[in-house]
């Protein structure tokens, strides 16, 4: 099968950007923002990651360089949840910025790698008079690195060898030293979890 | 599409998925999903949420299309559930159920330029009938040239509900332009000053949505039953629904979290 598939879809000359961040405006959770703009004219794209997804907006805006929504340019999306990477059908022109949103399965950071996520668009080119798609390469969306990576685990990690210090103190004034920190890295391990 | 685009698509993400990990090649039941692009984006909300709290137990696989199309997959088998944002017809094929799992307001939008703030159910039919082809004939607006109309494709069953609750009778004006999603008409009413048309009440951002029989349409009012523009959504299923599509439709219904999230910008079962 892949073998059939990539005698139709080769790489083509387009050429892909974008940005992904992470937002609290959406619905989903762990929901991230991302905006992909090519050089020509594109009738899909596909975003694929280094992490789960498990949300994808159903639909996109598309928006034309003079920052206005372009009318009749959309893509329509659908995938698996969770998956690896989603798939979006429609129509954008050349230089139009496409803007939709996707989650992942664990918060961003939680992972022993940075996040990425990258870009592939379909186009159309004229081959010999004969409408052909073609595939482009992935492009890697900009993103932010994680200050931390896995800090929940290395949140309960300190947790439990602060709190292994109560037990193990030898003076009362020790052990309520041991206490308070051991509190804060209980709160410190609830907060992140909640978030 | 599209079927040619749409296995390119998917032949990436596949590819995508083999150089991921193994991870994606596991047994557990796939729930596979067709249809409305209104339903669309409460499915995948509900899905994320499922597939946690139920720690991974299912997977689903979405797809769009219109209700049309989603009632006609379930009905061949071509997928599991089948997203339904209208009742069902006596056209529809034998076999299948329609299972509510909430409401939706549909409203009617314009242009903020325009911003007409109340119609009756005589100005929506005359309007989208083609009978007031003006602005100047409409109350309130600002506007004054020729009315452009948005509406839905013939698939659609936000076109489907539109007819029944607002339209009767009424048949919609020829000229009108036809979208394929709520998106797409958002877009277009938004591009468009003398535009009007009719969206879910997830795609209204940008738009002004105006009164329907002197109840403008929100979400609070969708809630009480004052709103008269609100249809069912539905998982349409082969026969009753049984195993995972039936744990999952139980746990829309009466899951606090299931109806939290569908109480975000919808009307929730319950």
């Amino acid at each position: 099968m892949c073998l059939g598939m990539t005698g139709k879809a080769q790489a083509s000359s387009v050429s892909c950007s974008g940005t992904i961040a992470p937002t609290t405006e959406g619905h989903a959770e762990d929901e991230l923002v991302y905006d992909v703009k090519c050089d020509e004219d594109i009738q899909g794209y596909s975003i694929t990651s280094n992490r789960e997804l498990a949300y994808f907006g159903t639909e996109t805006v598309v928006f034309g360089t003079d920052g206005e929504v372009a009318e009749g340019e959309s893509f329509g999306c659908e995938g698996s949840i969770p998956s690896w990477g989603i798939g979006c059908q429609g129509k954008m022109s050349a230089g139009n910025t496409v803007e939709s949103s996707i989650g992942t399965s664990e918060a961003l950071c939680e992972a022993a790698v940075q996040p990425k996520f990258w870009v592939t668009a379909l186009t159309t080119q004229d081959v010999k008079g004969t409408p052909t798609p073609f595939v482009s390469e992935p492009y890697l969306l900009k993103i932010t690195p994680c200050a931390v990576l896995n800090p929940t685990k290395k949140a309960m990690a300190k947790r439990d060898k602060v709190c292994a210090k109560v037990a193990s103190a030898k003076s009362k004034k020790a052990r309520t030293a041991a206490r308070k920190r051991c509190k804060a890295a209980i709160k410190a391990v609830k907060k992140l979890k909640a978030s | 599409m599209t079927r040619a685009k749409s296995s390119v698509l998917w032949f990436l993400v596949a590819l995508a998925a083999l150089v991921a990990g193994p991870a994606a090649a596991s047994a557990k039941p796939t729930i596979t999903l067709s249809g409305s692009t209104s339903v669309a984006p409460l499915a995948t909300l509900l899905a994320q949420k499922y597939v946690k709290s139920c720690k991974g137990c299912v997977k689903f696989k979405l797809l769009q299309g219109g209700s049309d199309v989603g009632i006609a997959d379930v009905s061949r088998g071509r997928v599991t559930v089948g997203m339904s944002s209208r009742d069902p017809k006596s056209s529809d094929p034998g076999g299948i159920v329609f299972n509510r799992i909430a409401k939706d307001a549909i409203c009617l939008v314009t242009n903020p330029s325009n911003g007409v703030s109340s119609l009756d159910q005589n100005a929506v039919q005359s309007i989208f009938g083609g009978s007031v082809r003006s602005w100047s004939q409409v109350p309130g607006a600002k506007q004054s040239g020729t009315i452009d109309l948005f509406v839905r494709t013939p698939a659609s069953g936000t076109q489907d509900a539109f007819q029944k609750i607002f339209l009767g009778s009424t048949k919609v004006f020829s000229g009108a332009s036809q979208k394929a999603s709520n998106g797409l008409v958002q877009q277009a009413v938004q591009r468009d000053k003398a535009g009007i048309g009719y969206v879910s009440l997830a795609f209204t951002k940008g738009l002004t949505k105006a009164a329907y029989k002197g109840v403008p349409c929100t979400l609070r009012n969708a809630k009480s039953g004052q709103y008269g523009g609100v249809r069912s959504f539905y998982f349409v299923t082969r026969g009753a629904p049984t195993g995972a599509v039936k744990k999952w439709i139980g746990w829309i219904r009466n899951n606090k979290a299931a109806l939290r999230i569908a109480a975000k910008e919808w009307v929730p079962f319950k």
